[in-house]
């Protein structure tokens, strides 16, 4: 993974003894909060409900073993003795003191870590495929583009004070796009042009919030060099044009529909013309020098194993058979695979880790997956490179920790905002109603006859749950004061991109699980085979035969 | 011992019942945690049941400005309205201030595994 040079460690020490000072002078009160807030913002601290919330970044969720047990400390001295998993692949904190933060920012940085570019409007964590490096079918390593974007945007002065938050995602393959790039402000997906040569499809203006909207290309192929400059022309012409009066209509995706995606891109590659051949080209030694960073690991060789992986998922010991079958891909090098460890548990938050788990879970990296992990955009984990013979000795130790479910991509598999128990900004809790429909979908059978669904909960409008985009999505809504839940049916946000459609009048919090189950159980009749999945089975017979199991003739 | 989800919350329909009642409140700036303020010593109380609790939108902003005065100690104040209990004490009437008084309804962290 990438290791930070003197220049990237002075920034992160620096940063955090500038924090130091202005907590320091919000605490002795030399200034107030009007005043502090922009500054903690631009360290990713939050004023919650209860407390504050530090996010810390972790770019393209991948961590050291290291890393993992130096959050795991950070939760067990400054915090509760836990961490959540955001669906910007970072972890944040929900309980740090104020002076308590200021000494996390100093042992984050210890270990390489910072809290910079998780709040604010400026160009937020780059996100990317949690397979990235070992999945078959990506055309190349997404990650050192990934590292490249995040080295061009780390306090880039020009897009400091951009009009919102800014949110970019890059893909490994045309194909299967884990990565949600057309729900991004920018997404870049890697592709070959018809000459066999690599390079990006640039995405803009995609997004959920209070007014979803799906990413366009703006450029079908853009060639490697040019990767800096183009993102860097696209954003100049969103600094330039985007609308600053109003924070509801200020992300790219309101500018893109209102000038339509013909003139955004005019627009983009006028700019462009411009400043193409500057300093920003991206020479090939630097992408190979980032590209070092993200070596292949020094894999044995092994007998292929995907024979045995599918002898696996039949396994007489079901709770392994399932977990194989569930939760483990196989890996682009013989004898390994892919572990999706699943924090989606009926008797925690999902995504929740407490110190221990994470300490446990940075030992069976060491032990297992090359001293690495990393964070999922649907608030998971993955150990990315284990080997298929200890795949049975991991998931042992993973259920010892309360981390074996096999749930992944499965009903109980879903992402869920902090909704009212924690956040400011929500109308209704989601993580209870959460934690209700992985109880009540409990059973591994019932789950496994379901398949492949997924599902996505927000506390309100801003859908930091992504509630558009789930298969069946539930939005948390404030009536007349009572928590209210609305059913949408759908979304994804594959390749197959697509927004979730509301069924009908929303539901009460004790009628909402009930109504989900009412929609899968009418989907396990209205499919034609075991092999069509929800969603398939939804766009073939439409929004009627749920709407009528779920409110008959009314 | 198995967690168990909350049972629903009480159906408190905030707009519906009107009530004349206010308190002010405010994130403490140490650690974030809500407090509410008391007027008679001018200082703050983890307690809502604690908090001064005054009628009329009008005098809750006066206390708002003195309550402003502490910005040191405190961010944000801004008036909320609240029920009555039984002795007077407050409580809260939205959904919202009533987890933000007494804490999330979800478990907070899994105890760890008995070896």
């Amino acid at each position: 993974m990438y290791q930070y040079d003197q220049y990237d460690q002075r920034i992160v020490e620096e940063r955090s003894r500038q924090f130091r000072g202005q907590v320091q002078r919000r605490l002795s009160g030399e200034i107030l909060e009007d005043e502090f807030k922009p500054l903690r913002l631009q360290n990713g601290l939050y004023m919650q409900l209860h407390a504050y919330m530090l996010r810390v970044a972790v770019p393209y969720g991948l961590l050291s073993s290291t890393q993992m047990r130096k959050l795991a400390h950070i939760a067990r001295t400054y915090d509760k003795g836990y961490g959540h998993l955001t669906t910007r692949q970072n972890m944040q904190f929900n309980w740090p003191t104020l002076e308590g933060v200021a000494n996390i920012l100093d042992e984050l940085a210890s270990v390489q870590m910072h809290a910079v570019q998780t709040s604010g409007n400026c160009i937020r964590n780059t996100t990317s495929d949690q397979f990235a490096g070992v999945t078959r079918d990506e055309l190349e390593d997404p990650r050192p583009y990934a590292e490249i974007i995040r080295q061009w945007s780390t306090f880039h002065p020009e897009f400091a004070f951009l009009p919102r938050k800014f949110k970019i995602a890059v893909n490994a393959t045309p194909d299967d796009d884990r990565a949600a790039v057309y729900f991004h402000d920018i997404g870049v997906k890697l592709v070959e042009n018809g000459a066999g040569e690599r390079g990006f499809e640039v995405l803009a203006g995609g997004g959920l919030g209070r007014t979803p909207h799906i990413g366009q290309t703006v450029r079908k192929f853009l060639p490697k060099e040019h990767l800096l400059s183009y993102l860097e022309s696209i954003l100049r012409v969103y600094n330039q044009f985007g609308r600053r009066d109003n924070k509801f209509k200020a992300r790219i995706k309101i500018l893109v529909n209102a000038l339509g995606i013909e003139e955004f891109s005019r627009r983009v590659e006028e700019e462009w013309e411009q400043i193409k051949d500057g300093d920003m080209l991206l020479p090939e030694e630097e992408i190979e020098r980032v590209k070092k960073h993200f070596a292949p690991h020094a894999y044995e060789t092994l007998p292929d194993s995907d024979s045995e992986l599918a002898a696996l998922a039949l396994d007489k010991d079901r709770a392994f058979g399932n977990w194989v079958k569930n939760n483990v891909r196989p890996h682009k090098v013989p004898g390994y695979a892919s572990v999706t460890i699943s924090v989606k548990d009926k008797e925690i938050p999902p995504g929740d880790l407490s110190d221990y788990q994470m300490d446990q879970v940075a030992d069976l990296a060491d032990r297992y997956s090359f001293g690495e992990m990393r964070i999922t955009h649907t608030q998971n984990l993955v150990l990315a490179d284990v080997k298929v013979s200890q795949l049975r000795e991991l998931h042992e130790k993973l259920v010892a920790v309360n981390l074996g479910n096999a749930n992944a991509n499965h009903i109980a598999d879903m992402i869920t905002c902090p909704g009212l128990d924690f956040c400011n900004l929500a109308n209704a809790r989601s993580i209870p109603i959460g934690m209700r429909i992985i109880d009540r979908f409990d059973d591994i059978d019932y789950m496994n006859d379901i398949g492949d669904v997924n599902l996505k909960i927000s506390g309100c409008i801003n859908a930091c749950g992504h509630h558009h985009v789930g298969n069946i999505g539930i939005l948390g809504i404030d009536k007349q004061g009572v928590e209210h839940y609305q059913l949408m049916l759908g979304g994804s946000a594959g390749n197959d991109a697509s927004l979730g459609q509301i069924v009908g009048p929303a539901f009460t919090q004790d009628e909402i699980v009930g109504a989900v189950d009412t929609v899968l159980q009418r989907y396990l009749k209205e499919r034609e085979s075991a092999d069509e999945t929800f969603i398939h089975c939804y766009r073939r017979v439409g929004m009627a035969p749920f709407k009528e199991a779920l409110y008959g003739d009314n | 011992m198995p967690w168990h989800y909350p049972s629903a919350y009480p159906t408190l329909p905030a707009m519906a019942k009107k009530t004349p009642y206010l308190v002010v409140t405010a994130s403490r700036t140490d650690d974030g945690a809500p407090v509410y303020f008391r007027a008679q010593s001018k200082d703050w109380s983890e307690q809502i049941a604690e908090a001064s609790v005054v009628q009329g939108e009008s005098v809750a902003d006066e206390l708002v400005a003195v309550a402003r005065a502490q910005e040191r100690a405190v961010c944000d104040p801004y008036p909320m309205y609240v029920d009555r209990a039984e002795g007077g004490a407050a409580v809260p009437v939205s959904a919202r201030e009533r987890i933000r008084s007494e804490g999330p309804t979800t478990p907070l962290r899994r105890p760890d595994p008995q070896s």
